[in-house]
């Protein structure tokens, strides 16, 4: 009963966080920095408007593939793992940073697939923000309680054990 | 516990994007739309068109009927009389001579004109018919355009007056006919010249003129539907149209792509987003100086004037929308804004926008209007072929055998005149824009 507590409290969790990133992606990160504040300058001939929708389908895609890189891992750390000693340990982490190497990997295509005149960091920045940003706090905060010490920093990031 | 203190976090993250820091810089503010400009579009051809025309009844003309019934006159007048029947399914067609007086004809009394008795006016008085004719009508004369000097001056007067002045549009068509007859009032002395262009050469058949008056696309839609009735097999036809469009449709800005563009982004928002006007682009502006390239789509309209495309000129007309909602004039020569390096690759036309000096915030309106400067247009080659070359007539009056009566006296005058009186009244354009720049 205190296992199927904890799944239902880390779900709210990870869809309350995956909400969170999605509107910070369109308030924050589109509206803002880039319509308002207009930190970007897209190349001729690719008007603001069309650039934004090309930057939020590719944050909106990469926060999608972090999201199923973070229910593979709470599916594994729930129903798969299981720990009996170091090697097992040295798997779980083998998985979460294969996960994470897939997301680097899906970072680095969307790095070159967008283009601009300038200010292209900023959206290279928060690409990394939201792909990576979401999958490392949805693993720290919200991992199965069996692999919840996995995540680099969990212990310390976490509020309290 | 746990859980208060992650719901505080998580709230204080939703809220971070609505915090008022960041949404200082969001106030929109509504510019005014681009104001509609009748002569940016050509209008359309008319559903229903009246068409009055006048025949020349002057004796200066009678050299063209005595070859016989077979010339290119007679077939000329067949054509126009059926084209201009056909042309005008749900308008009325009405004919006349003209000479010093205008008479209307019957319609039994048009098939007149192929005979040699109704040719005998004294005097080729086409600004009688400009004065008689209405503008509504598309008006047709055909004519020797015999004219002296004054004859000229006045009709190029009369002609701006009623029909240039108002947009509307002049067209000629230059039909070469056998001729056998005389050339009346050669020069200054009014000279005569006996003229036989023979059958064989169409280069010595002499010159006689369709002009016709009335909207540009009547006029086009009437040459296209005289090419097909006939006149396309007619030997050295000329058509030329003096108006105040040179493009149509006109070039999109909204669809014209850009070579280069710096310090600029392209945005939208600044007008109402339900108005879609092709002439108008919104950029905004990243530092005070920025500028782009753009290359424009041209669709020349036929039988306009050619030019030359690197001598375009722009006139700006440069305001400036206040973020308190008030729109205030700019001086021109403020030299915040230059156009030009303009030239022209595969129909299409190029050029450079530059930007200077953007100090004060606001919304800049530059309304641009390209067109091509005086000395752009070049005449066509047979204004000046058909001209009659007047500095010959003493050597013509000495041989008279070697009078060309395959050219007309102050043709090239007469249409430069009018093409001239065109361009000061209207200066027909190649592209009309909009650029709203946004500083912020």
């Amino acid at each position: 009963l205190k296992e199927t507590t904890d799944q239902r409290k880390h779900w709210t969790g990870i869809f309350i966080l995956l909400g969170i990133f999605i509107v910070f992606i369109k308030l924050f990160e589109t509206n803002l920095i880039f319509k308002e504040f207009t930190l970007v300058t897209p190349l001729a001939n690719t008007p603001l408007d069309d650039w934004l929708i090309y930057f939020q389908i590719i944050s909106y895609s990469g926060l999608g593939c972090a999201f199923l890189a973070v229910a593979l891992w709470y599916y594994w750390g729930s129903c798969r793992a299981s720990f009996h000693n170091i090697q097992d340990m040295k798997k779980a982490k083998f998985i979460w940073g294969l996960l994470c190497g897939i997301l680097c990997a899906i970072l680095l295509i969307s790095f070159f697939i967008t283009i601009a005149q300038e200010g292209i960091w900023i959206a290279y920045l928060f690409y990394t923000l939201n792909i990576l940003g979401f999958y490392y706090s949805a693993t720290v905060w919200f991992s199965p309680v069996s692999v919840m010490d996995i995540p680099p920093g969990s212990t310390t990031l976490r509020f309290s054990r | 516990m746990k859980m208060k203190r992650a719901i505080i976090v998580i709230l204080a993250l939703l809220l971070i994007p609505f915090n008022p820091l960041f949404l200082a810089g969001c106030k929109n503010i509504k510019v005014p739309p681009p104001k509609k400009d009748p002569t940016d579009q050509l209008q359309p051809v008319s559903k229903k068109l009246n068409i009055d025309v006048f025949i020349d009844g002057s004796v200066s003309m009678l050299g063209f009927v005595s070859p016989g019934d077979f010339t290119y006159y007679s077939k000329t007048l067949q054509i126009l009389q059926d084209t201009a029947i056909t042309g005008s399914p749900d308008g009325h067609v009405t004919f006349s001579k003209f000479s010093s007086q205008v008479n209307r004809l019957g319609e039994q009394e048009v098939l007149k004109a192929r005979r040699l008795d109704f040719y005998n006016g004294p005097a080729t008085r086409i600004d009688k018919v400009i004065e008689t004719a209405s503008d509504k009508n598309l008006t047709i004369l055909i004519t020797d355009l015999f004219q002296n000097e004054a004859d000229t001056a006045l009709l190029i007067r009369k002609i701006t007056d009623k029909y240039l002045r108002l947009g509307l549009a002049v067209g000629v068509v230059g039909i070469r006919s056998q001729f056998s007859g005389q050339v009346y009032d050669i020069g200054i002395n009014d000279l005569n010249f006996n003229y036989n262009s023979g059958f064989e050469n169409p280069k010595r058949f002499r010159p006689l003129y369709m002009m016709l008056l009335g909207k540009h696309a009547d006029i086009e839609n009437f040459f296209e539907l005289l090419k097909h009735n006939g006149f396309n097999k007619f030997p050295e036809t000329q058509y030329v149209i003096f108006s105040p469009y040179l493009v149509n449709p006109p070039p999109a800005f909204a669809d014209a792509e850009f070579e280069t563009m710096t310090k600029m982004i392209e945005i939208s928002g600044l007008v109402d987003s339900n108005i879609k006007d092709k002439r108008l682009r919104q950029f905004r502006i990243k530092a005070m100086n920025g500028g782009f390239r753009i290359a424009f789509e041209l669709n020349p309209l036929p039988y306009t004037l050619s030019y030359d495309s690197k001598q375009l000129e722009a006139n700006i007309i440069i305001s400036k929308f206040s973020p308190q909602g008030k729109t205030m004039s700019i001086n021109p020569d403020s030299n915040i804004i230059t156009v030009g390096n303009f030239s022209t690759l595969k129909q299409k036309l190029v050029f450079d926008t530059e930007i200077h000096s953007l100090v004060e915030k606001g919304v800049y309106i530059f309304d641009i209007t390209i067109f091509p400067t005086f000395t752009a247009y070049k005449n066509p080659l047979w204004f000046s072929e058909w001209d009659m070359k007047t500095e010959r007539i003493a050597e013509w009056r000495k041989n008279p055998l070697k009078f060309e009566g395959s050219t007309t006296f102050n043709l090239e005058r007469l249409l430069t005149g009018l093409w001239q009186a065109n361009w000061q009244i209207q200066k027909p354009k190649v592209a009309h824009i909009f650029c709203y720049i946004e500083n912020r």
